[in-house]
């Protein structure tokens, strides 16, 4: 008997196709974004575990003023891995950099990605990423600095994962920056390498060790794991795409669970009476509701399963990208059953509740109700009779009733919309930050052209440009314990760095500044004292915020060079870094680094450019979510009304005149649906962005230009035309003498 | 003659069963006349009404209403000339159960080029003090007034009603024929009424019976009732 009933299902399904494939298309969607993102980035955050591990990561790398010679010694004595590193930045041309680095054995040891290890003299491996952008492989030569070197493979070490020039850099360009390793021994070839030493604790010594050196030798240098974009950034991206691969497939869910719920609903109130007659024929109510089940069954296991089998597909090239993108090997790569079973389980434990909740209220009813078609009989809401519509035109009076009188219904649009626009808009709106957040610096704040960093402290006046000195600090004063961030001296009269207020106020340089973002993430106001200490030397003294920057580049803190040089216990007028408009032609061996705008602009626009894909691939999805959701919604709209539309045609309704009446009333809920997204878009994307800089040293501001909104409304108005159009047929097809047979509501 | 059809035949088809539900009809019927059609069930009676309407074809034979064939009209002559020349009156009905009783009436009204005063019509139905109701909430006779006053309010030539008491009991039935009859008075409207009721056809200038989709009978009514005179 049960049988005969299932039969009905495939008939159902195929009569209203569109509404059933619309659902499916979303679990689709959501499965699949669930197991590409998590399972490639459990896999990548696996990978990096195992190579942080097997390849020994530094957790931390210094520069003294004399070279250590009891290496072995203090090794046993504090319990650590100390190597000594030597590294030189060789011009590759006009505007590349290769940073030659002495192979290591201990801390931060190179993997072979592809091709082999160092064996002999004079062989060369070099990152991929850079091997890529200047057309080298492996076999290939590479003259440097007159000796003849031979590429043998492609390399990455864990400290350069993402292969910046300068650690407070944030956009690596593969066209100007690179990473090469060399033996030992090659690197006698090369005058004017910098020496460094990386370290790895086994025990927790840091602060001991710190005071032994300070005490014996010079910190000049010392860089915490923790502070060093090369290492961390990529533990960010990873940790976004994993929240991504939650965030949005349960969004889509909540989605998915409205759409078929209404759907369900308006089924079940179709097929009352045949309800209450199965109940009349000896069904148990557990028999229909297990048929009724059928359908988010359905719907869920073959949106699951397609979604989490493409999911599955896009892993491994997924992986792929990512291990390019940022220098990592892959080691490997497993299926994550966990996620696959979680995929395929998501969409059921979400539709099935929901759905067992709506098809109970409805088996509740008592048969002879069912029979009399109880459902059928239409219910004025407690909105519709409040309403006095009196005063409004005709066509605005029925399409303001078709909104009020399915709450559900006009929820799941408002919501569909706002989704999507949302979804549409993210990728926009994260560009428009990073542009806003470059430009405003590099434009407004930072108006210098040349930056060098010096590897010692300097005290001579002739070196030109404008001097600031700068360490790292940390301060307890945090929610989560201890922050990092630099402080800067700067020049009383430097020209080349302006702040300005929240208002615009341009600040003098006299005073104690903090940028915006350091602010915001250790909640300090104008006025807040704060004690801090000294990286290098642990030397701690206490600050004073007078003003606050508006700037979100860097966590920083700028202070008169005078006062911190005293602070700091340095000879007035010392400094380690200049500014300047003009190139200065500083010897290069006793720079630390150098940059040039122009290259942070360039590697800006050059990290940009695969954001655009990104922004094209968001953007599409959304469109397609907002399609079925508008065009459910709408074909919802069609077979509710039905019986109208057919009495409507036989009162001499042209076609233009139904499609208006019928079609346009969600109109205003797709503007509503965009209006609200907006700033649901700006407080999410804050939380988010928030989120994933906390732990970094800048922070973003939600930016979103004008143009870009105008983009995203005229899409979902377009994705709305889109669907209204794919609608009209179905307002075609009703026939106006077969409801005249019916009996009325 | 306002109302003429020649040689009208209408065949359904069902796979491959076809089934002749109007077979050569003939008849007329004078402009501000009323005519009645009666009939068994599946006779053909709404069939027939439906084609006069507009809103089904036939297979052949011409339909002229007011010096026009209709059936010579294409989809958006067709629905032009329900709009403005036809109002239509169904045993149930068929109101729009989510519009109030007002709002009802503004359906026919909101599309018509010179419709009469919602209001207006109301009254005239006597509706006028439950326009904020919704359809739900009359009773079935209120319910047939609303969608008179729907029909009426666009002035039309041609009033078709389709067992317009069918669902109704005696009394709501007669209150609802006078209403019929008074509007032919007041507008001159010619009113083609379905029923299969027989004492009905006592208020008709022109009484036609059908039987399987054929006119058995056509004729005069010499002797009018006045709708509170008639009984069953
Ligand atoms: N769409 C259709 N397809 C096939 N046959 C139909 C269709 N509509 C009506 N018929 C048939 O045409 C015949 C006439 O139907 P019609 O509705 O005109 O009868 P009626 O005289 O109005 O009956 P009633 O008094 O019951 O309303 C019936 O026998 C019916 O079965
Ligand atoms: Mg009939």
């Amino acid at each position: 008997m049960v049988m005969v009933l299932h039969k009905k299902i495939t008939r159902t399904l195929l009569e209203h196709k569109a509404q059933y494939i619309g659902s499916i298309l979303l679990i689709i969607i959501s499965s699949l974004l669930f197991t590409a993102l998590n399972i490639s980035g459990v896999n990548i955050q696996d990978n990096l575990a195992v190579f942080r591990v097997n390849n020994v990561v530094e957790d931390a790398s210094f520069i003294t003023q004399n070279k250590i010679d009891n290496v072995a010694e203090l090794e046993e004595k504090f319990q650590l891995i100390l190597e000594e590193r030597k590294q030189y930045d060789y011009k590759f041309d006009e505007q590349a950099t290769l940073r030659i680095l002495s192979e290591t054995k201990k801390v931060d040891k190179y993997a072979v990605v592809k091709g082999h290890l160092l064996q002999k003299s004079r062989e060369i491996l070099i990152d991929q990423a850079f091997a890529k952008a200047h057309d080298l492989d492996i076999n290939d030569e590479l003259m440097l600095e007159n000796n003849l070197f031979t590429i043998v493979g492609f390399m990455s070490t864990p400290d350069y994962i993402y292969p910046l020039k300068s650690v407070s850099d944030m956009l690596k360009n593969p066209e100007t920056f690179g990473v090469a390793v060399i033996a030992k021994n090659d690197f006698s070839k090369f005058q004017n390498g910098l020496t460094f030493y990386s370290v790895k604790f086994l025990d927790s010594n840091k602060s001991q060790f710190k005071n032994y050196l300070t005490r014996n030798n010079i910190i000049i240098n010392w860089l915490d794991k923790e502070d060093n974009n090369r290492i961390t950034f990529v533990d960010g991206d990873v940790n976004s795409a994993i929240q991504m691969g939650r965030i949005l497939p349960v969004a889509i869910l909540i989605l998915t669970i409205l759409l078929v719920s209404i759907i369900l609903w308006r089924l079940l109130k179709t097929e009352y009476t045949e309800i209450g007659t199965l109940y009349t024929l000896g069904y148990r109510k557990k028999e229909i509701l297990n048929h009724y089940l059928s359908y988010p069954l359905i719907i869920s296991l073959v949106g699951g399963i397609i979604g989490t089998i493409i999911g599955l597909l896009l892993v491994k090239p997924m992986i792929e990208l990512f291990a390019a993108f940022y220098n990592l090997p892959v080691i490997t790569t497993k299926f994550e059953l966990t996620y696959v079973v979680l995929s395929l389980f998501l969409p059921l434990a979400f539709l099935i509740p929901s759905t067992i909740f709506i098809i109970n209220r409805i088996l509740k009813k008592p048969p002879l109700e069912l029979m009399r078609g109880g459902g059928n009989k239409v219910k004025i809401n407690f909105i519709e009779r409040r309403l006095h519509l009196n005063r409004f035109r005709f066509s605005t009076k029925f399409k303001i009733r078709e909104i009020v009188r399915n709450i559900p219904r006009t929820i799941l649009m408002v919501a569909g919309i706002a989704f999507a626009t949302m979804l549409l808009l993210v990728g926009f709106a994260t560009k428009d930050s990073m542009d806003y957040l470059i430009e405003k610096n590099y434009k407004d704040i930072y108006q210098y052209n040349y930056d060098y960093i010096f590897n010692t402290m300097q005290f001579s006046d002739d070196i030109g440009g404008e001097k600031l000195n700068l360490a790292p600090y940390t301060s307890q004063e945090f929610k989560n314990g201890e922050k990092t961030f630099v402080i800067y001296g700067i020049e009383k009269d430097a020209s080349l760095i302006t702040f300005t207020d929240q208002n615009g106020n341009k600040l003098s340089l006299d005073q104690t500044i903090i940028t915006k973002s350091l602010a915001d993430k250790m909640k300090l106001k104008v006025g807040d004292r704060i004690s801090v200490e000294n990286k290098l030397n642990e030397k701690k003294f206490s600050i004073t915020i007078n003003k606050i920057a508006d700037s979100y580049l860097a966590d920083v803190i700028y202070m008169p060079l005078d006062e911190f040089n005293k602070l700091n216990d340095l000879p007035k007028g010392s400094f380690v870094e200049v500014i300047s408009k003009e190139w200065l032609n500083i010897d290069e061996s006793i720079l630390l680094s150098y940059t040039s705008k122009e290259d942070i602009i360039n590697s800006y626009n050059i990290l940009i450019k695969p954001l655009r894909y990104m922004i094209g691939v968001i953007g599409f999805t959304a469109f397609i979510i907002g399609l079925i959701v508008i065009y459910v919604v709408t074909s919802l709209v069609i077979e509710e009304n039905k019986k109208n539309i057919s009495l409507l045609k036989i009162l001499g309704y042209q076609q233009r005149e139904l499609y208006s009446l019928i079609l346009n009333s969600n109109t205003i809920l797709v503007i509503i649906g965009f209006l609200i997204s907006i700033p649901l878009l700006f407080v999410s994307l804050e939380q988010y962005f928030n989120a994933i800089t906390a732990e970094m040293n800048f922070s973003f501001p939600v930016k979103l230009d004008e143009i870009n909104m105008v983009i995203g409304f005229v899409v979902i108005i377009l994705t709305y035309q889109i669907s209204k159009f794919l609608n009209k047929g179905k307002i075609n097809k009703i026939s106006m003498v077969d409801t005249l047979k019916s009996k009325a509501e | 003659m306002f109302l003429e059809l020649t040689n009208v035949n209408k065949t359904y088809k069902t796979g491959d069963v076809s089934f002749k539900a109007l077979a050569n009809i003939n008849f007329s019927l004078e402009k501000g006349n009323i005519g009645v059609i009666l009939g068994p069930s599946g006779s053909g009676k709404s069939t027939l009404l439906n084609v006069i309407g507009g809103i089904d074809i036939t297979d052949n034979g011409a339909i002229f209403v007011d010096g026009k064939d209709i059936t010579e009209l294409n989809d958006r002559e067709l629905t032009n000339y329900r709009r403005e020349e036809v109002g239509f009156i169904f045993q149930f009905y068929n109101l729009i159960p989510n519009l109030t009783v007002y709002e009802n009436v503004e359906v026919a009204a909101n599309i018509s080029k010179n419709p009469m005063k919602v209001e207006e019509v109301l009254d005239a139905v006597g509706l006028l003090d439950l326009k904020d109701r919704f359809p739900k909430e009359l009773s079935g006779g209120q319910q047939q007034r609303v969608s008179i006053a729907r029909a009426i309010i666009k002035k039309p030539k041609l009033l078709l009603c389709d067992e317009p008491t069918g669902a109704l009991d005696y009394n709501n039935a007669i209150e609802i024929l006078k209403l019929l009859t008074d509007i032919n008075k007041k507008y001159n409207t010619t009113i083609l009424i379905i029923t299969h009721n027989t004492a009905i056809s006592g208020i008709a200038n022109r009484i036609v019976r059908l039987r399987s989709g054929e006119i058995i009978e056509n004729k005069y009514n010499d002797n009018i009732l006045p709708a509170e005179r008639v009984e069953w």
